[in-house]
């Protein structure tokens, strides 16, 4: 075995370099938002076809449907419901259904969908200490991939203790089904320790860190180590190449 | 060469009224252990940081005097750089841990990658230091699902694996029960036995007894006795200024009211016991 | 303002994982008691007032970044939460936390910044509508009293935006003052507080 592992997983889409899934998630939602529908749309299936082939595609569709497909059809409704216009479609009460409404809706609609499905794809692609290595091979300072990752490792931590702290105040008598005033009064002894503590707890944790040589001069290394393959180049070459056509295509068209 | 040498050293907390530590003299030799006791707000943990550097890099104040490592003045190494000269544990395992690591393997080899050891000799190092420790079998565990005893074992053993010829070592086991207690003592004895210069604050007087070279009592930011155990812990002073005995000086002492002759003062248990064993003309070896 | 390196202090970037971590569980907990506000900021402001806006705007921007890992379409919002570290960070670095007058005016200003910057985020990128509970008060004030949408935004953000900002701010006043001055001297805004309180003696929380 050698000394440095790189982390796999096997997928060949997801072992890509995370800076090439990075800048090709990036130019997609770029290309989504340049060219209205039809390219919203031609930019919505080249992801699920990307998330198949990364063998995220359950993943990826749960979360788009929860979140991207659900947002875009509300603002639909709403604009079309409450922009008044001409074009009147139906009225039911006080509301009334209008094409101006229901036009400008799939505009902001589709501008989310296309600005937010190639991040959901981004967020199934992307493994995070893969990122975390490319960033420092890239010469990113330790410190910020240390808040990085330990902003992800604390959370979990956190809400244990909290939940410690809450089956406290629900043994006082607390229930979420008292009136408001109760619940906003149980918010306080609940958050207030635990930030302190927290708090308290940045101090040691910089004596460790310091008492590690987090911060003591000279070169680093790592266990663990990331490969750039021919083949992420080339395709991040291309992302950049597919980033100019499209930029300069839109200008072009904006100018006629 | 002495290992340690603090020299005249004081020092007022920014925003502290009185001075912690006032005109602190102490030598510590070469490959010796060094166990400071005194009563809370001693200085004790001041003692420690700045032997350390913290006092005052990192807990800001007013200090004079200085702290030599190696024949080093300290304040002229960053606190950061420092880390290779001296190792510092403290008494919370949680807040030890680096927060960034994903096993335990990972957590001890996280000092030495900040140091540039090279990735072949950080595995091989790590492997040895498991074993030392005996913590081999959480190798891939998440180090925050550990118990408070092996989470303190881990942090231990991620500073001793940096290999500095000194450590600093305050309160290890004020939050742990008396098993996790004796496995910590026992990893630090081994420190010493492999040559290390060790500085330890500790309450638990029956430990400081038995692994001490040297014992340092401390009252008010002041040194007020150091020497070998059995003196220390014979002198009056000591329980004056607010340390318990070890119960086995104090059995002894109750022996010695009693009429019953021993020839010198006991600091263990199992010491206690074979000087009394002697005394009924038993076989001490039985 | 104190020169950009002297804010990265290793204790002031170990503030922000646990800022973060604050914004997301304080998120959870008024969900939970069903609080209808967000109080999603409380960490970002803490944090703010004590390492000042750089660092402030790095936490909030972090924890919408992390929100997003489940829910990409709340990625804008990285911006009003940046924009409010960076503002109570300013705040913060000119003593306005340390008086009451000063948390009153604070409040206020933070306020009118939260709106402003919500309300063109709301209008611009969400066409004023968002899934929000808000955006139901929105649409009736905008269709049914005939006020314009930018003013019908405006007008149901203002008093959810108050009512949220008021206690995130406080609750970080009060931790700090519960803080021991040696802990608040080793952050970079720490002296701002440490000197009111030898300042202030008439002051209950000294």
């Amino acid at each position: 075995m050698s000394a440095t592992e790189t982390i796999r997983s096997g997928n060949r889409v997801r072992d890509l370099n995370p800076a090439t899934q990075v800048l090709g998630c990036l130019v997609l939602a770029v290309v989504a938002l340049l060219f209205g529908l039809v390219s919203m749309a031609a930019v919505v299936v080249v992801c699920f076809v990307l998330a198949a082939a990364a063998g995220r595609f359950v993943a990826f569709v749960s979360t788009w449907a929860k979140t991207v497909l659900v947002l875009s059809l509300v603002i639909v409704a709403l604009q079309t419901m409450f922009i008044p216009g001409e074009e009147v479609w139906w009225e039911w009460g006080p509301l009334s259904a209008t094409g101006e409404g229901f036009r400008r809706g799939t505009l902001f609609a589709s501008r989310i969908m296309g600005a937010a499905t190639p991040l959901v794809l981004l967020v199934q692609l992307v493994d995070l200490r893969r990122l975390v290595l490319e960033m420092e091979r890239r010469g990113i300072s330790p410190k910020v991939t240390y808040v990085f990752v330990a902003t992800v490792n604390i959370i979990p931590q956190m809400r244990d203790r909290m939940g410690v702290i809450m089956d406290a105040q629900r043994a006082r008598g607390v229930e979420t089904d008292a009136n408001w005033w109760v619940r906003i009064k149980a918010f306080f002894p609940t958050i207030g320790p635990l930030i302190i503590s927290s708090i308290v707890g940045v101090e040691e944790k910089a004596i460790t860190l310091e008492a590690r040589g987090f911060t003591a001069t000279g070169p680093r290394t790592s266990l663990y180590s990331i490969q750039d393959t021919g083949v992420d180049r080339v395709l991040r070459v291309g992302a950049w190449v597919l980033l100019a056509v499209v930029v300069v295509g839109r200008v072009v068209l904006w100018l006629r | 060469m002495a290992a340690v040498e603090v020299s005249r050293l004081s020092f007022t907390y920014a925003a502290a009224d009185a001075p912690a530590l006032k005109g602190v003299d102490l030598s510590i030799a070469d490959g010796e252990f060094c166990s400071i006791i005194g009563a809370n707000g001693a200085g004790k943990t001041t003692l420690c940081s700045a032997i350390r550097g913290f006092v005052p890099q990192f807990h800001k104040g007013e200090l004079t005097g200085t702290v030599t490592i190696g024949g080093k003045d300290i304040a002229q190494t960053s606190i950061g750089d420092l880390a290779r000269e001296i190792g510092f544990v403290f008494q919370n395992p949680f807040t030890q841990m680096s927060g960034i690591a994903r096993t335990v393997f990972d957590e001890l080899a996280f000092g030495l990658g900040n140091l540039g050891v090279p990735p072949a000799e950080i595995r091989e190092r790590v492997e040895e230091m498991l074993e030392t420790a005996r913590i081999a079998e959480f190798r891939d565990r998440d180090p925050f699902a550990l118990s408070g005893g092996q989470q303190q074992r881990v942090a231990l053993a991620s500073m001793l694996i940096m290999g500095q010829d000194t450590l600093v070592i305050d309160e290890p086991t004020s939050q742990l029960d008396p098993a996790s207690t004796d496995e910590v003592f026992a990893l630090i004895g081994a420190m010493k036995d492999a040559g290390r210069t060790i500085v330890l604050v500790e309450h638990k007087m029956e430990h400081v007894a038995t692994y001490s070279d040297t014992v340092v009592l401390l009252h008010e930011g002041r040194v007020v006795l150091t020497g070998p155990p059995s003196e220390v812990f014979g002198d009056a002073r000591t329980t004056e200024h607010g340390t318990r005995l070890p119960p086995a000086v104090l059995l002894a002492r109750a022996l010695r009211e009693r009429g019953v002759d021993l020839p010198e003062l006991p600091l263990s248990v199992a010491e206690l016991t074979r000087a009394v064993r002697e005394l009924l003309g038993e076989d001490a070896s039985a | 303002m104190s020169k950009l390196k002297d804010q990265f202090t290793l204790m002031a970037i170990l503030l922000i994982p646990i800022g973060v971590a604050i914004n997301l569980l304080g998120g959870t907990l008024a969900k939970q008691l069903q609080m209808w506000i967000f109080l999603d900021s409380i960490g970002t402001f803490l944090v703010a007032m004590l390492a000042g806006p750089v660092i402030g705007l790095i936490t909030g921007g972090l924890s919408v970044v992390l929100l997003s890992i489940q829910d990409p379409t709340l990625l804008p919002w990285a911006i009003l939460a940046t924009a409010m570290g960076l503002v109570v960070g300013l705040l913060a670095q000119q003593g306005f936390f340390t008086r009451w007058g000063g948390i009153v005016a604070g409040i206020v200003i933070v306020v009118a910044a939260s709106v402003l910057v919500s309300v063109l985020m709301s209008i611009y990128l969400y066409g004023g509508f968002t899934t929000s509970g808000i955006s139901i008060f929105t649409g009736i004030l905008h269709d049914n009293m005939g006020l314009p949408l930018g003013l019908s935004v405006t007008i149901s953000h203002v008093l959810g935006e108050t009512v949220d900002k008021v206690i995130s701010i406080l609750v970080p006043v009060f931790v700090i003052r519960a803080l021991s001055k040696r802990t608040l001297l080793k952050f970079p805004l720490g002296e701002i507080y440490v000197n009111a309180r030898t300042r202030g003696t008439s002051d209950a929380g000294a």
